[in-house]
């Protein structure tokens, strides 16, 4: 196998504004690619993995300045030599957030857009497009406005854009995160049974990587850990200190007393009718949670899983049926949108807390310490992401509300963050639901997963749901 | 929403070549200022909501009167006060409050905003973004306007879903379930619009990046993966242009 990218000593870190000096990040990363290797980069979120995809990608320090040291070479080629546009055919990248990398109004023009940078002829375009719909499965998509797409169908449909260009080496950032386990599964097989050069950044690992052959990195403090220089017993202590795994089973799971339940959301033939041209409709007929509950909801991408869960917390009108939700209205649901700079706009910590509440210090501080928030004189925009996250979920906790509905919360968080929060939340909220493609997630919190398929609920799982969730995406990514 | 506004369809309009849907749409909108008459510029009208009814539907076609509705109540409001001459037709504690040159002025007013807002209205429902862009091409628009076009056409529906999500999240922490008033929701739009323009802003460098991983800087020439399928163009062109005279023809002698 030939040596295709090398990087040596590599430095840097992101310039530094008034009252706010960043740290080293990168502090001597050494890695060497050769062709055909498929390598996983498990960190901890904000530790750089995102940062170094982007000097790979020769756009850092290109667009965001800072103090860039070391080497990367391309086939002995330093990447700074190139812009990134010439990276085309050889280095191609799906970003974290699929939103960031989308712009244009229909999914074939999307995957064309690159291969019309190159000039191909219109034949050949066609046909890697096609190409590019067949193996993703994505072939309904083809002429939807991508805007209109769910988070996993744009990760996918992001996936099909480089198929088509080709790139040597592809770079993937959280690219599981939003994607349903038979969907990953059958994407990473087929690019290790392409002997595709792949680098995958991940803030987890998560049990499809168990399944795969491929080597391991962890990057911590500003430098890569090699799985294999070191014995499995530490790589997993390492995983663990990191929060990259936890073993051990949720402790603030109790089985629900189903003597006299009392239920906190009733669906009973509930419809639901998406404004627009899309040709895709919910309907469920029976949807329950009890109080003392921790329901999932799992399903594939665009099977509706979001849009069920913004109809319980009141943001979308259902068409008709029955929505019942005990408590205070539409006070009674606290929604935590996977982005939380939707739910955070006020200067400081403090100011964000105390929305709308009289909170004394002490219940302040208490907040501050019990969510690892850094003090509340600082602006949230400056906080990292996962303190960010964080934050978002202690505005609810004070808010007291009975319902927690977390749609994908746990991306970008790493694994001991959000156990904390599901702890912590567990304990004032009546019942949760948790919205997530991560069945390890799913199975570790819940006593009952709902599995629901283009708008409809297929199953209602209440035992064994480890065994039963993955026999069913295993089925759905064979079908794939 | 524009890029929503489009809608599947089979109607001859749907299947008309979008050059020729564009030169019409200009026509159109020329028209409408042209000092028609009253009676002129409501058969035209009139023509455009019947051909809107036919390609579109009743009820779709109604969408548009919607969104201009706010325009012609400002318009019923303030025109007729410009204008005291002709005959008094509503008179209150001896204040001339409307004459039948007010009338005329608000009547020509609204026909000339709603038609323009229907005209364009049919345009975008039977016309995809990409054949509009192809259409701007033909036209020997340079491809980075274009470009441009199309990001501000995929931005916008995202900003509006970045906005709503960002309202809806705003909501789920509002304590107060009273009915709001306007001047507060007014004063509520603040946050939501303060945590848009930072979103919008945070993007722009990304946005950069993803367009330059996608080739755009490179020198070299770009090929094309949409054309226009039209092979029928000459007779389209012939049938259009006898119809638009006609209308014009029409117009001016009425």
């Amino acid at each position: 196998m030939k040596e295709i990218l090398k990087i040596e000593n590599l430095k840097y870190k992101y310039p530094s504004y008034p009252n706010l000096d960043f740290p080293q990040l990168l502090n001597g990363i050494n890695l060497t690619i050769n062709t055909g290797d498929f390598i996983v980069i498990l960190g901890k979120p904000e530790t750089g993995k995102s940062t170094l995809l982007k000097i790979i990608l020769s756009l850092i320090p290109r667009y965001t300045k800072g103090i860039l040291s070391g080497k990367i070479e391309y086939k002995g080629i330093p990447v700074a030599n190139y812009n990134p546009y010439d990276l085309i055919e050889k280095i191609g990248a799906v970003f974290q957030n699929p939103d960031e990398q989308i712009f244009t109004t229909s999914c074939d023009t999307e995957i064309a857009f690159a291969l019309e940078s190159l000039g191909l002829n219109r034949e050949e375009m066609i046909r890697r497009v096609n190409k590019s719909f067949e193996v993703l499965k994505i072939e309904h998509l083809r002429n939807r406005n991508p805007a209109t797409l769910s988070g996993g169908e744009k990760k996918k449909l992001l996936m099909a854009c480089l198929y088509a260009a080709n790139p040597q080496i592809w770079l993937l950032d959280e690219i599981i995160d939003e994607l349903d386990p038979g969907s990953a599964l059958s994407i990473v097989q087929r690019l290790i049974a392409e002997k595709r050069t792949v680098i995958l950044f991940s803030s987890k690992m998560l049990n499809i990587f168990k399944d795969i052959s491929c080597n391991f990195f962890i990057l911590k403090n500003g430098i890569l850990l090699a799985a294999d220089k070191m014995k499995n017993s530490d790589f997993n202590m390492l995983m663990a200190d990191e929060g990259l795994v936890i073993d051990n089973k949720h402790e603030a799971l109790t089985p629900v007393q189903r003597l006299n339940p009392e239920r906190m959301v009733l669906i009973e033939n509930l419809k639901y009718k998406y404004p627009g041209n899309i040709d895709f409709n919910l309907h469920i007929d029976n949807f329950h949670i009890e109080k003392g509950e921790i329901v999932s909801l799992a399903g594939k991408n665009g099977s509706g899983k979001s849009t069920l869960g913004k109809l319980i917390a009141g943001l979308k009108e259902k068409e008709s049926g029955l929505l019942s939700v005990k408590g205070k209205n539409n006070l009674s649901c606290a929604y935590l949108f996977q982005n939380p700079d939707y739910q955070i706009f006020l200067p400081t910590v403090k100011d964000e807390l105390s929305f709308g509440l009289k909170l004394t210090d002490i219940e302040i501080e208490d907040t501050i310490s019990k969510f690892k928030l850094p003090n509340r004189d600082v602006p949230p925009s400056l906080m990292s992401y996962g303190a960010r996250k964080r934050l978002q979920a202690a505005v609810y906790y004070l808010m007291d509300r009975d319902i927690y509905i977390l749609d994908e919360a746990d991306a970008g968080l790493s694994l001991k963050d959000f156990d904390m929060l599901i702890n912590i939340l567990y304990k004032k909220a009546k019942s949760i639901l948790i919205i997530s493609h991560n069945l390890d997630l799913c199975t570790r919190y819940s006593n009952r997963v709902y599995l629901i398929d283009s708008g409809k609920i297929v199953k209602e799982i209440e035992t064994d749901l480890q065994n039963t969730l993955d026999t069913y995406f295993m089925t759905e990514s064979s079908n794939l | 929403m524009i890029t929503s506004t489009f809608i599947q369809g089979n109607s001859f309009l749907h299947k008309a070549d979008p050059r020729l849907k564009t030169s019409i749409l200009l026509c159109t909108v020329i028209l409408f200022f042209l000092p028609l008459s009253i009676t002129a510029m409501f058969i035209f009208f009139t023509g455009l909501v019947l051909i809107s009814i036919y390609s579109l539907g009743f009820f779709k076609t109604l969408l548009p009167f919607k969104m201009v509705l706010p325009i012609i109540i400002f318009v019923i409001i303030l025109t007729p006060p410009f204008f005291k001459d002709g005959a008094s037709i509503l008179i209150i504690k001896n204040i001339i409050i409307l004459t039948s040159e007010g009338l005329l002025h608000t009547i020509r007013l609204i026909l000339r905003v709603t038609g323009i807002t229907i005209s364009f209205y049919i345009f975008f429902s039977t016309t995809s973004i990409n054949n509009f862009i192809l259409a701007l091409e033909w036209f020997k628009l340079p491809y980075k306007a274009a470009l441009v076009i199309t990001i501000a056409l995929r931005y916008i529906p995202s900003m509006v879903i970045i906005y709503n999500n960002i309202q809806d999240a705003h909501k789920l922490r509002s304590s107060n379930t009273q009915k709001i008033y306007f001047w507060k929701k007014i004063n509520n739009m603040f946050p939501t619009l303060v945590s848009v323009l930072i979103h919008s802003i945070k993007s722009i460098p990304i946005l950069s990046m993803a367009l330059e991983l996608r080739g755009i800087g490179s020198a070299t020439k770009r090929s094309q993966f949409n054309i226009i399928k039209s092979n029928k163009m000459i007779l389209q062109i012939t049938i259009s242009g006898v119809i638009l005279l006609l209308v014009i023809l029409v117009a001016l002698l009425i």
